[in-house]
Protein backbone atom coordinates (compact mmCIF):
# COMPACT_ATOMS: atom_id res chain seq x y z
CA UNK A 1 0.00 0.00 0.00
CA UNK A 2 2.86 2.38 0.79
CA UNK A 3 4.43 1.59 -2.55
CA UNK A 4 1.27 2.22 -4.58
CA UNK A 5 0.70 5.43 -2.66
CA UNK A 6 4.23 6.60 -3.49
CA UNK A 7 3.36 5.98 -7.16
CA UNK A 8 0.00 7.76 -6.81
CA UNK A 9 1.92 10.71 -5.47
CA UNK A 10 4.60 10.64 -8.17
CA UNK A 11 2.05 10.08 -10.98
CA UNK A 12 0.00 13.11 -9.95
CA UNK A 13 -2.97 11.64 -8.07
CA UNK A 14 -4.20 14.46 -5.83
CA UNK A 15 -7.08 13.05 -3.85
CA UNK A 16 -10.17 10.90 -3.60
CA UNK A 17 -13.39 11.37 -5.56
CA UNK A 18 -14.77 11.96 -9.01
CA UNK A 19 -12.78 13.58 -11.77
CA UNK A 20 -9.35 13.19 -13.24
CA UNK A 21 -6.38 13.08 -10.94
CA UNK A 22 -8.36 11.39 -8.16
CA UNK A 23 -8.77 7.83 -6.95
CA UNK A 24 -12.48 7.05 -7.37
CA UNK A 25 -14.38 6.68 -4.09
CA UNK A 26 -14.91 2.98 -4.59
CA UNK A 27 -11.28 2.39 -5.48
CA UNK A 28 -10.27 4.01 -2.23
CA UNK A 29 -12.85 2.06 -0.23
CA UNK A 30 -11.66 -1.22 -1.72
CA UNK A 31 -8.08 -0.30 -0.86
CA UNK A 32 -9.17 0.41 2.72
CA UNK A 33 -10.93 -2.94 2.89
CA UNK A 34 -7.80 -4.73 1.63
CA UNK A 35 -5.66 -2.96 4.21
CA UNK A 36 -8.28 -3.51 6.93
CA UNK A 37 -8.54 -7.25 6.21
CA UNK A 38 -4.79 -7.51 6.41
CA UNK A 39 -4.72 -5.70 9.75
CA UNK A 40 -7.45 -7.93 11.21
CA UNK A 41 -5.64 -11.08 10.03
CA UNK A 42 -2.31 -9.91 11.39
CA UNK A 43 -3.58 -8.90 14.84
CA UNK A 44 -5.36 -12.24 15.35
CA UNK A 45 -2.21 -14.01 14.17
CA UNK A 46 -0.02 -12.10 16.57
CA UNK A 47 -2.02 -12.60 19.74
CA UNK A 48 -2.84 -16.28 19.32
CA UNK A 49 -0.03 -17.73 17.27
CA UNK A 50 2.94 -15.61 18.23
CA UNK A 51 2.30 -14.24 21.72
CA UNK A 52 -0.28 -16.32 23.63
CA UNK A 53 2.10 -19.15 24.48
CA UNK A 54 4.15 -16.68 26.53
CA UNK A 55 1.21 -16.52 28.93
CA UNK A 56 -0.10 -20.09 29.10
CA UNK A 57 1.47 -22.83 31.19
CA UNK A 58 1.11 -25.54 28.57
CA UNK A 59 2.11 -28.28 31.01
CA UNK A 60 -1.13 -27.59 32.89
CA UNK A 61 -3.21 -27.91 29.74
CA UNK A 62 -4.28 -30.39 27.10
CA UNK A 63 -0.94 -29.71 25.41
CA UNK A 64 1.01 -31.39 28.23
CA UNK A 65 3.58 -33.66 26.63
CA UNK A 66 2.64 -32.55 23.12
CA UNK A 67 5.78 -31.32 21.35
CA UNK A 68 6.71 -28.59 20.77
CA UNK A 69 4.18 -26.84 23.02
CA UNK A 70 4.00 -28.88 26.22
CA UNK A 71 7.63 -29.79 26.60
CA UNK A 72 8.04 -28.95 30.28
CA UNK A 73 10.31 -26.03 29.44
CA UNK A 74 9.81 -22.29 29.53
CA UNK A 75 6.81 -22.46 31.83
CA UNK A 76 7.00 -20.10 34.78
CA UNK A 77 4.80 -19.43 37.77
CA UNK A 78 3.34 -16.21 36.35
CA UNK A 79 1.37 -17.90 33.58
CA UNK A 80 -2.24 -18.95 33.21
CA UNK A 81 -2.16 -22.25 35.09
CA UNK A 82 -5.88 -22.95 35.44
CA UNK A 83 -6.39 -25.90 33.13
CA UNK A 84 -9.89 -24.70 32.25
CA UNK A 85 -8.75 -21.22 31.19
CA UNK A 86 -5.63 -22.53 29.47
CA UNK A 87 -7.64 -25.05 27.48
CA UNK A 88 -10.13 -22.41 26.34
CA UNK A 89 -7.22 -20.23 25.14
CA UNK A 90 -5.66 -23.17 23.35
CA UNK A 91 -8.99 -24.03 21.71
CA UNK A 92 -9.21 -20.44 20.50
CA UNK A 93 -5.63 -20.70 19.23
CA UNK A 94 -6.94 -23.33 16.80
CA UNK A 95 -10.15 -21.43 16.01
CA UNK A 96 -8.04 -18.35 15.22
CA UNK A 97 -6.38 -20.18 12.33
CA UNK A 98 -9.74 -20.41 10.61
CA UNK A 99 -10.52 -16.75 11.26
CA UNK A 100 -7.19 -15.72 9.73
CA UNK A 101 -8.17 -17.68 6.64
CA UNK A 102 -11.45 -15.78 6.48
CA UNK A 103 -9.66 -12.45 6.76
CA UNK A 104 -7.29 -13.33 3.93
CA UNK A 105 -10.21 -14.63 1.90
CA UNK A 106 -11.91 -11.27 2.34
CA UNK A 107 -8.88 -9.44 1.03
CA UNK A 108 -8.47 -11.93 -1.83
CA UNK A 109 -12.03 -11.31 -3.03
CA UNK A 110 -10.81 -7.80 -3.80
CA UNK A 111 -7.15 -8.19 -4.64
CA UNK A 112 -7.11 -11.62 -6.27
CA UNK A 113 -4.49 -13.13 -3.99
CA UNK A 114 -3.36 -12.22 -0.52
CA UNK A 115 -0.71 -11.45 0.60
CA UNK A 116 1.36 -10.17 -2.34
CA UNK A 117 -1.73 -8.85 -4.05
CA UNK A 118 -1.75 -8.09 -7.79
CA UNK A 119 -4.73 -5.68 -7.73
CA UNK A 120 -3.03 -2.55 -6.41
CA UNK A 121 -2.20 -0.08 -9.17
CA UNK A 122 -1.52 3.65 -9.16
CA UNK A 123 -4.90 5.38 -9.37
CA UNK A 124 -6.92 2.69 -7.62
CA UNK A 125 -7.47 -1.06 -7.81
CA UNK A 126 -8.15 -3.45 -10.68
CA UNK A 127 -11.23 -4.99 -9.01
CA UNK A 128 -14.65 -3.43 -9.52
CA UNK A 129 -17.35 -3.28 -6.91
CA UNK A 130 -20.30 -5.57 -7.60
CA UNK A 131 -23.25 -6.66 -5.46
CA UNK A 132 -21.77 -10.17 -5.35
CA UNK A 133 -18.46 -8.82 -4.06
CA UNK A 134 -19.96 -6.67 -1.32
CA UNK A 135 -22.21 -9.56 -0.23
CA UNK A 136 -19.18 -11.85 0.10
CA UNK A 137 -17.26 -9.23 2.07
CA UNK A 138 -20.19 -8.56 4.40
CA UNK A 139 -20.65 -12.27 4.98
CA UNK A 140 -17.03 -12.83 6.01
CA UNK A 141 -16.72 -9.65 8.10
CA UNK A 142 -20.12 -9.84 9.74
CA UNK A 143 -22.65 -7.01 9.66
CA UNK A 144 -25.82 -6.11 11.55
CA UNK A 145 -27.42 -8.86 13.61
CA UNK A 146 -24.99 -11.46 12.22
CA UNK A 147 -22.49 -10.09 14.73
CA UNK A 148 -23.35 -12.07 17.85
CA UNK A 149 -21.84 -14.50 20.33
CA UNK A 150 -23.24 -17.50 18.46
CA UNK A 151 -21.37 -16.61 15.26
CA UNK A 152 -17.79 -16.59 16.51
CA UNK A 153 -16.81 -19.30 14.04
CA UNK A 154 -18.82 -17.71 11.23
CA UNK A 155 -17.66 -14.11 10.85
CA UNK A 156 -14.72 -11.97 11.88
CA UNK A 157 -16.47 -9.31 13.92
CA UNK A 158 -18.19 -11.92 16.09
CA UNK A 159 -14.84 -13.61 16.70
CA UNK A 160 -13.13 -10.31 17.53
CA UNK A 161 -15.85 -9.10 19.91
CA UNK A 162 -16.73 -12.36 21.63
CA UNK A 163 -13.44 -14.30 21.57
CA UNK A 164 -10.36 -12.18 20.82
CA UNK A 165 -11.12 -9.16 23.01
CA UNK A 166 -12.28 -11.33 25.97
CA UNK A 167 -9.16 -13.50 25.68
CA UNK A 168 -6.87 -10.47 25.78
CA UNK A 169 -8.79 -9.29 28.84
CA UNK A 170 -8.33 -12.70 30.46
CA UNK A 171 -4.60 -12.47 29.97
CA UNK A 172 -4.55 -8.80 30.98
CA UNK A 173 -6.58 -9.53 34.10
CA UNK A 174 -4.37 -12.46 35.05
CA UNK A 175 -1.22 -10.41 34.71
CA UNK A 176 -2.36 -6.95 35.71
CA UNK A 177 -0.27 -6.94 38.87
CA UNK A 178 3.01 -7.94 37.30
CA UNK A 179 2.72 -6.59 33.80
CA UNK A 180 0.27 -3.73 33.72
CA UNK A 181 0.02 -1.77 36.93
CA UNK A 182 3.27 -2.54 38.72
CA UNK A 183 4.87 -0.10 41.11
CA UNK A 184 5.39 2.68 38.62
CA UNK A 185 2.99 4.33 36.24
CA UNK A 186 4.41 2.38 33.29
CA UNK A 187 3.69 -1.15 32.29
CA UNK A 188 6.60 -3.59 32.03
CA UNK A 189 8.70 -2.92 28.96
CA UNK A 190 7.48 0.63 28.35
CA UNK A 191 10.64 1.73 26.59
CA UNK A 192 11.01 5.08 24.90
CA UNK A 193 7.42 6.31 25.46
CA UNK A 194 7.60 8.36 22.27
CA UNK A 195 5.04 7.23 19.71
CA UNK A 196 4.81 7.88 16.01
CA UNK A 197 1.92 7.19 13.65
CA UNK A 198 1.65 8.22 9.99
CA UNK A 199 -2.08 7.44 9.94
CA UNK A 200 -4.07 5.62 7.29
CA UNK A 201 -7.52 4.66 5.97
CA UNK A 202 -8.30 7.88 4.09
CA UNK A 203 -12.08 8.19 3.86
CA UNK A 204 -14.22 10.00 1.28
CA UNK A 205 -13.31 13.44 2.62
CA UNK A 206 -9.59 12.60 2.59
CA UNK A 207 -9.48 12.57 6.40
CA UNK A 208 -7.74 9.50 7.76
CA UNK A 209 -9.76 7.18 10.01
CA UNK A 210 -6.54 6.51 11.94
CA UNK A 211 -4.86 9.87 12.49
CA UNK A 212 -1.12 10.34 12.40
CA UNK A 213 0.88 12.18 15.02
CA UNK A 214 4.02 12.35 17.13
CA UNK A 215 3.15 11.73 20.77
CA UNK A 216 5.74 12.42 23.43
CA UNK A 217 4.32 10.45 26.36
CA UNK A 218 7.37 10.50 28.60
CA UNK A 219 5.52 12.50 31.31
CA UNK A 220 3.59 10.49 33.93
CA UNK A 221 0.23 12.14 33.25
CA UNK A 222 -1.70 12.25 29.98
CA UNK A 223 -2.36 15.97 30.51
CA UNK A 224 1.37 16.61 30.15
CA UNK A 225 1.90 14.55 26.99
CA UNK A 226 2.53 16.50 23.80
CA UNK A 227 0.88 15.54 20.53
CA UNK A 228 2.11 17.15 17.31
CA UNK A 229 0.97 16.58 13.73
CA UNK A 230 3.13 14.09 11.83
CA UNK A 231 5.46 15.58 9.19
CA UNK A 232 7.38 13.12 7.04
CA UNK A 233 10.17 15.63 6.36
CA UNK A 234 11.21 15.19 10.02
CA UNK A 235 12.38 11.60 9.44
CA UNK A 236 16.03 10.72 9.03
CA UNK A 237 18.03 7.53 9.31
CA UNK A 238 21.22 7.06 11.28
CA UNK A 239 23.71 4.30 10.37
CA UNK A 240 26.61 4.61 12.81
CA UNK A 241 25.80 1.21 14.38
CA UNK A 242 24.44 -0.34 11.16
CA UNK A 243 26.20 -2.25 8.39
CA UNK A 244 25.84 0.61 5.92
CA UNK A 245 28.39 3.07 4.66
CA UNK A 246 28.74 6.23 6.74
CA UNK A 247 27.79 8.25 3.64
CA UNK A 248 24.19 7.13 4.38
CA UNK A 249 24.23 8.92 7.77
CA UNK A 250 21.42 11.26 8.73
CA UNK A 251 19.65 11.38 5.37
CA UNK A 252 15.95 11.91 4.78
CA UNK A 253 14.59 8.82 2.97
CA UNK A 254 13.79 10.79 -0.21
CA UNK A 255 17.52 11.45 -0.52
CA UNK A 256 18.38 8.22 1.21
CA UNK A 257 21.02 5.78 0.21
CA UNK A 258 21.51 2.11 1.04
CA UNK A 259 25.15 1.15 0.59
CA UNK A 260 25.90 -2.10 2.45
CA UNK A 261 29.15 -2.24 4.38
CA UNK A 262 29.27 -5.78 5.79
CA UNK A 263 32.83 -5.39 7.02
CA UNK A 264 32.34 -1.97 8.59
CA UNK A 265 33.56 -3.10 12.02
CA UNK A 266 33.73 -0.85 15.05
CA UNK A 267 30.56 -0.97 17.16
CA UNK A 268 28.38 -1.97 14.23
CA UNK A 269 25.85 -4.64 15.14
CA UNK A 270 22.72 -4.52 12.98
CA UNK A 271 21.53 -4.61 9.38
CA UNK A 272 18.70 -2.31 10.35
CA UNK A 273 19.19 1.42 10.05
CA UNK A 274 18.09 3.64 12.93
CA UNK A 275 15.23 5.91 11.88
CA UNK A 276 14.68 8.89 14.12
CA UNK A 277 12.16 11.75 14.21
CA UNK A 278 13.33 15.41 14.36
CA UNK A 279 16.46 14.53 16.36
CA UNK A 280 18.58 11.46 17.07
CA UNK A 281 17.24 11.38 20.63
CA UNK A 282 13.75 10.58 19.34
CA UNK A 283 13.68 6.83 18.89
CA UNK A 284 9.96 6.24 18.32
CA UNK A 285 7.73 3.25 18.90
CA UNK A 286 5.37 2.56 16.00
CA UNK A 287 2.49 0.09 15.77
CA UNK A 288 -0.93 -0.48 17.32
CA UNK A 289 -0.01 1.04 20.70
CA UNK A 290 1.38 4.15 19.00
CA UNK A 291 -1.72 4.47 16.81
CA UNK A 292 -4.16 3.92 19.66
CA UNK A 293 -2.42 6.32 22.05
CA UNK A 294 -2.08 9.01 19.34
CA UNK A 295 -5.76 8.65 18.47
CA UNK A 296 -6.97 8.42 22.08
CA UNK A 297 -5.12 11.61 23.00
CA UNK A 298 -6.39 13.23 19.79
CA UNK A 299 -9.96 12.26 20.76
CA UNK A 300 -9.58 13.45 24.35
CA UNK A 301 -8.37 16.83 23.06
CA UNK A 302 -11.34 17.24 20.75
CA UNK A 303 -9.63 16.24 17.50
CA UNK A 304 -11.48 13.01 16.76
CA UNK A 305 -14.86 11.30 16.80
CA UNK A 306 -14.16 9.54 20.14
CA UNK A 307 -14.13 5.99 18.65
CA UNK A 308 -10.68 5.44 20.08
CA UNK A 309 -11.09 7.04 23.51
CA UNK A 310 -14.38 5.18 24.00
CA UNK A 311 -12.86 1.82 23.02
CA UNK A 312 -9.78 2.29 25.22
CA UNK A 313 -11.88 3.36 28.19
CA UNK A 314 -14.20 0.37 27.75
CA UNK A 315 -11.22 -1.97 27.71
CA UNK A 316 -9.69 -0.49 30.88
CA UNK A 317 -13.04 -0.51 32.68
CA UNK A 318 -13.60 -4.16 31.84
CA UNK A 319 -10.39 -5.18 33.61
CA UNK A 320 -11.13 -3.07 36.67
CA UNK A 321 -9.13 0.02 35.72
CA UNK A 322 -10.18 3.52 34.61
CA UNK A 323 -9.28 6.19 32.08
CA UNK A 324 -6.69 7.35 34.62
CA UNK A 325 -4.78 4.17 33.79
CA UNK A 326 -4.14 5.13 30.15
CA UNK A 327 -0.45 5.72 31.05
CA UNK A 328 -0.26 2.09 32.23
CA UNK A 329 -0.88 1.03 28.66
CA UNK A 330 2.68 2.10 27.83
CA UNK A 331 4.13 -1.41 27.94
CA UNK A 332 3.75 -5.07 27.11
CA UNK A 333 0.09 -5.58 27.92
CA UNK A 334 -0.82 -2.21 26.49
CA UNK A 335 0.56 -3.39 23.15
CA UNK A 336 -1.67 -6.47 23.21
CA UNK A 337 -4.63 -4.40 24.39
CA UNK A 338 -4.06 -1.78 21.70
CA UNK A 339 -3.89 -4.47 19.03
CA UNK A 340 -7.24 -5.95 20.12
CA UNK A 341 -8.89 -2.53 20.52
CA UNK A 342 -7.68 -1.46 17.08
CA UNK A 343 -8.78 -4.73 15.49
CA UNK A 344 -12.30 -4.20 16.84
CA UNK A 345 -12.58 -0.51 15.96
CA UNK A 346 -11.21 -1.00 12.43
CA UNK A 347 -13.42 -4.05 11.77
CA UNK A 348 -16.47 -2.00 12.79
CA UNK A 349 -15.46 0.77 10.41
CA UNK A 350 -14.90 -1.75 7.61
CA UNK A 351 -18.59 -2.63 7.85
CA UNK A 352 -19.46 0.99 7.09
CA UNK A 353 -17.07 1.03 4.10
CA UNK A 354 -18.89 -2.01 2.71
CA UNK A 355 -22.17 -0.17 3.22
CA UNK A 356 -20.74 2.86 1.40
CA UNK A 357 -19.84 0.60 -1.54
CA UNK A 358 -23.38 -0.74 -1.77
CA UNK A 359 -24.88 2.73 -1.48
CA UNK A 360 -23.16 3.95 -4.62
CA UNK A 361 -23.41 2.73 -8.15
CA UNK A 362 -22.24 -0.85 -7.96
CA UNK A 363 -20.38 -0.51 -11.21
CA UNK A 364 -18.71 2.76 -10.25
CA UNK A 365 -15.13 3.27 -11.28
CA UNK A 366 -12.37 2.00 -9.05
CA UNK A 367 -9.41 3.18 -11.13
CA UNK A 368 -8.13 6.34 -12.78
CA UNK A 369 -5.45 5.85 -15.40
CA UNK A 370 -2.28 7.89 -14.95
CA UNK A 371 0.80 7.83 -17.18
CA UNK A 372 4.27 7.28 -15.78
CA UNK A 373 5.88 10.72 -15.56
CA UNK A 374 9.24 11.27 -17.25
CA UNK A 375 10.58 12.67 -13.99
CA UNK A 376 8.97 12.88 -10.61
CA UNK A 377 9.08 12.02 -6.96
CA UNK A 378 6.56 10.59 -4.56
CA UNK A 379 6.05 9.58 -0.97
CA UNK A 380 3.70 6.82 0.12
CA UNK A 381 2.74 6.60 3.77
CA UNK A 382 0.55 4.08 5.49
CA UNK A 383 0.19 1.96 8.59
CA UNK A 384 1.10 -1.69 8.21
CA UNK A 385 -0.33 -3.89 11.00
CA UNK A 386 3.04 -3.60 12.74
CA UNK A 387 3.33 0.16 12.40
CA UNK A 388 4.15 3.19 10.34
CA UNK A 389 5.41 2.38 6.86
CA UNK A 390 6.84 4.78 4.29
CA UNK A 391 8.18 4.43 0.75
CA UNK A 392 9.96 7.21 -1.12
CA UNK A 393 10.48 7.09 -4.89
CA UNK A 394 12.34 9.23 -7.40
CA UNK A 395 11.63 8.68 -11.11
CA UNK A 396 14.00 9.71 -13.90
CA UNK A 397 13.52 8.81 -17.58
CA UNK A 398 10.35 6.89 -16.63
CA UNK A 399 12.49 4.57 -14.50
CA UNK A 400 13.18 4.31 -10.80
CA UNK A 401 16.21 6.43 -9.97
CA UNK A 402 15.99 5.99 -6.21
CA UNK A 403 13.73 4.06 -3.89
CA UNK A 404 13.85 3.90 -0.11
CA UNK A 405 11.61 2.05 2.34
CA UNK A 406 11.42 2.67 6.06
CA UNK A 407 9.47 -0.26 7.48
CA UNK A 408 7.81 -0.49 10.92
CA UNK A 409 10.26 -2.87 12.53
CA UNK A 410 13.13 -0.65 11.44
CA UNK A 411 11.68 1.89 13.87
CA UNK A 412 10.98 -0.55 16.70
CA UNK A 413 14.02 -2.81 16.43
CA UNK A 414 16.44 -0.09 15.41
CA UNK A 415 19.97 -0.09 16.79
CA UNK A 416 21.54 2.96 18.40
CA UNK A 417 21.61 6.20 16.46
CA UNK A 418 24.65 8.44 15.97
CA UNK A 419 24.29 9.95 19.47
CA UNK A 420 24.05 6.53 21.15
CA UNK A 421 20.27 6.65 21.76
CA UNK A 422 19.01 3.07 21.92
CA UNK A 423 16.13 1.88 19.76
CA UNK A 424 12.63 1.34 21.24
CA UNK A 425 12.95 -2.43 21.87
CA UNK A 426 16.40 -1.92 23.37
CA UNK A 427 15.04 0.79 25.67
CA UNK A 428 12.16 -1.51 26.68
CA UNK A 429 14.68 -4.14 27.80
CA UNK A 430 17.16 -1.92 29.62
CA UNK A 431 16.41 -1.84 33.35
CA UNK A 432 14.34 -5.03 33.60
CA UNK A 433 15.40 -7.67 36.10
CA UNK A 434 15.88 -11.12 34.62
CA UNK A 435 17.21 -12.53 37.88
CA UNK A 436 20.51 -14.16 38.59
CA UNK A 437 21.62 -17.69 39.22
CA UNK A 438 20.10 -20.90 37.94
CA UNK A 439 16.76 -19.46 36.86
CA UNK A 440 18.07 -16.44 35.01
CA UNK A 441 18.12 -18.24 31.68
CA UNK A 442 14.45 -19.21 31.87
CA UNK A 443 13.43 -15.87 33.31
CA UNK A 444 15.30 -14.03 30.59
CA UNK A 445 13.79 -16.15 27.84
CA UNK A 446 10.25 -15.63 29.10
CA UNK A 447 10.51 -11.99 30.12
CA UNK A 448 12.60 -10.86 27.17
CA UNK A 449 10.40 -12.92 24.85
CA UNK A 450 7.28 -11.23 26.16
CA UNK A 451 8.73 -7.75 25.75
CA UNK A 452 10.23 -8.29 22.29
CA UNK A 453 7.19 -10.14 20.95
CA UNK A 454 4.79 -7.48 22.23
CA UNK A 455 6.24 -5.22 19.50
CA UNK A 456 5.33 -7.86 16.89
CA UNK A 457 8.66 -7.52 15.10
CA UNK A 458 8.83 -8.53 11.46
CA UNK A 459 12.16 -8.69 9.76
CA UNK A 460 11.35 -11.25 7.15
CA UNK A 461 12.93 -9.32 4.36
CA UNK A 462 14.55 -10.96 1.41
CA UNK A 463 18.24 -11.38 1.09
CA UNK A 464 19.90 -13.48 3.77
CA UNK A 465 23.54 -12.81 4.46
CA UNK A 466 23.96 -15.33 7.25
CA UNK A 467 24.50 -18.88 6.15
CA UNK A 468 22.47 -21.24 8.33
CA UNK A 469 25.27 -23.67 9.10
CA UNK A 470 28.36 -21.52 9.48
CA UNK A 471 26.83 -18.49 11.16
CA UNK A 472 29.06 -16.20 9.19
CA UNK A 473 28.58 -13.50 6.69
CA UNK A 474 28.70 -14.87 3.18
CA UNK A 475 30.49 -12.93 0.52
CA UNK A 476 28.44 -11.03 -1.95
CA UNK A 477 29.20 -8.47 -4.58
CA UNK A 478 26.97 -5.67 -5.60
CA UNK A 479 26.34 -5.50 -9.31
CA UNK A 480 27.60 -2.32 -10.85
CA UNK A 481 24.52 -0.28 -11.52
CA UNK A 482 23.89 0.99 -15.04
CA UNK A 483 24.34 4.72 -15.37
CA UNK A 484 21.13 6.66 -15.00
CA UNK B 1 27.78 -10.80 32.13
CA UNK B 2 26.19 -10.96 28.77
CA UNK B 3 23.23 -13.02 27.63
CA UNK B 4 22.28 -13.69 24.06
CA UNK B 5 18.96 -14.90 22.63
CA UNK B 6 19.30 -15.58 18.93
CA UNK B 7 17.05 -16.20 17.19
CA UNK B 8 13.99 -14.89 19.01
CA UNK B 9 11.31 -17.42 18.07
CA UNK B 10 7.67 -16.77 17.23
CA UNK B 11 8.35 -13.56 15.36
CA UNK B 12 8.41 -12.94 11.64
CA UNK B 13 12.02 -13.13 10.52
CA UNK B 14 15.36 -13.26 12.25
CA UNK B 15 16.26 -11.13 15.23
CA UNK B 16 18.89 -11.56 17.90
CA UNK B 17 18.99 -9.88 21.30
CA UNK B 18 22.18 -9.39 23.31
CA UNK B 19 21.76 -8.25 26.91
CA UNK B 20 24.38 -6.96 29.30
CA UNK B 21 23.48 -7.83 32.89
CA UNK B 22 24.79 -6.57 36.22
CA UNK B 23 25.45 -9.20 38.96
CA UNK B 24 21.85 -8.97 40.26
CA UNK B 25 20.32 -9.64 36.87
CA UNK B 26 19.34 -6.09 35.93
CA UNK B 27 19.70 -5.41 32.20
CA UNK B 28 22.17 -2.57 31.76
CA UNK B 29 22.39 -2.56 27.97
CA UNK B 30 20.54 -4.23 25.14
CA UNK B 31 21.42 -4.70 21.50
CA UNK B 32 18.80 -5.56 18.97
CA UNK B 33 20.56 -7.23 16.05
CA UNK B 34 18.90 -7.36 12.67
CA UNK B 35 20.83 -10.16 11.02
CA UNK B 36 19.51 -9.85 7.48
CA UNK B 37 20.21 -7.49 4.63
CA UNK B 38 17.20 -6.26 2.69
CA UNK B 39 18.42 -4.68 -0.49
CA UNK B 40 15.07 -3.98 -2.15
CA UNK B 41 16.27 -0.45 -2.72
CA UNK B 42 19.04 -1.77 -4.95
CA UNK B 43 16.84 -4.29 -6.77
CA UNK B 44 14.42 -1.54 -7.77
CA UNK B 45 16.86 0.85 -9.37
CA UNK B 46 16.33 1.44 -13.10
CA UNK B 47 13.14 -0.59 -13.18
CA UNK B 48 9.67 0.44 -14.36
CA UNK B 49 8.06 2.38 -11.48
CA UNK B 50 4.97 0.16 -11.65
CA UNK B 51 7.16 -2.82 -10.70
CA UNK B 52 7.77 -1.30 -7.28
CA UNK B 53 4.30 -2.21 -6.03
CA UNK B 54 4.73 -5.88 -6.85
CA UNK B 55 8.36 -6.27 -5.80
CA UNK B 56 8.11 -4.47 -2.47
CA UNK B 57 5.11 -6.60 -1.46
CA UNK B 58 7.62 -9.41 -1.10
CA UNK B 59 9.31 -7.56 1.74
CA UNK B 60 6.70 -8.95 4.09
CA UNK B 61 3.95 -11.46 3.52
CA UNK B 62 2.10 -10.99 6.77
Amino acid sequence: MASVRSLDNAFGINGIGAGSGNIPYNGNRLRNLIEGSDLVMSHILHFYHLAALDYINTDQSILKGVAPWGNGKDNTSDMVTSAGVANVLIGNYVAALNMRRKAHEMAAYIDGKHPCQPALIPGGVTQVSTPALTASLANLLGTGSAVNSGNTAINLRSFIKYVYLPDVKTVAGAFASSLLTGSTADGLGAGCKKYLAYGTFPEDSGTKFISGGFLNATAPLVANWTLDPFEQLNIHESVKYSFYDDSCEGLHPSAGSTVPAPTKGGDTYSWLKAPRYISNTNACEVGPLARVLVNVVNDLRGGGAMDWATAATAFLTSIGLTTANIPNLRGVLGRHAARAIECDVVADQMASWITDLTNTSATGDTYTHMDIPRTGAGVGLTEAPRGALGHWITINGKKIANYQCVVPTTWNASPKSLDGTNGPIEQALIGINVGSGANSGLSARVKVGRIVRSFDPCIACAVHIVSPDKKEVVKFELPSLPSK
Amino acid sequence: MSYKIDPISRIEGHLGIVLELDPTGIVTDAKCEGTMFRGFELILQNRNPRDAVFLTQRICGV
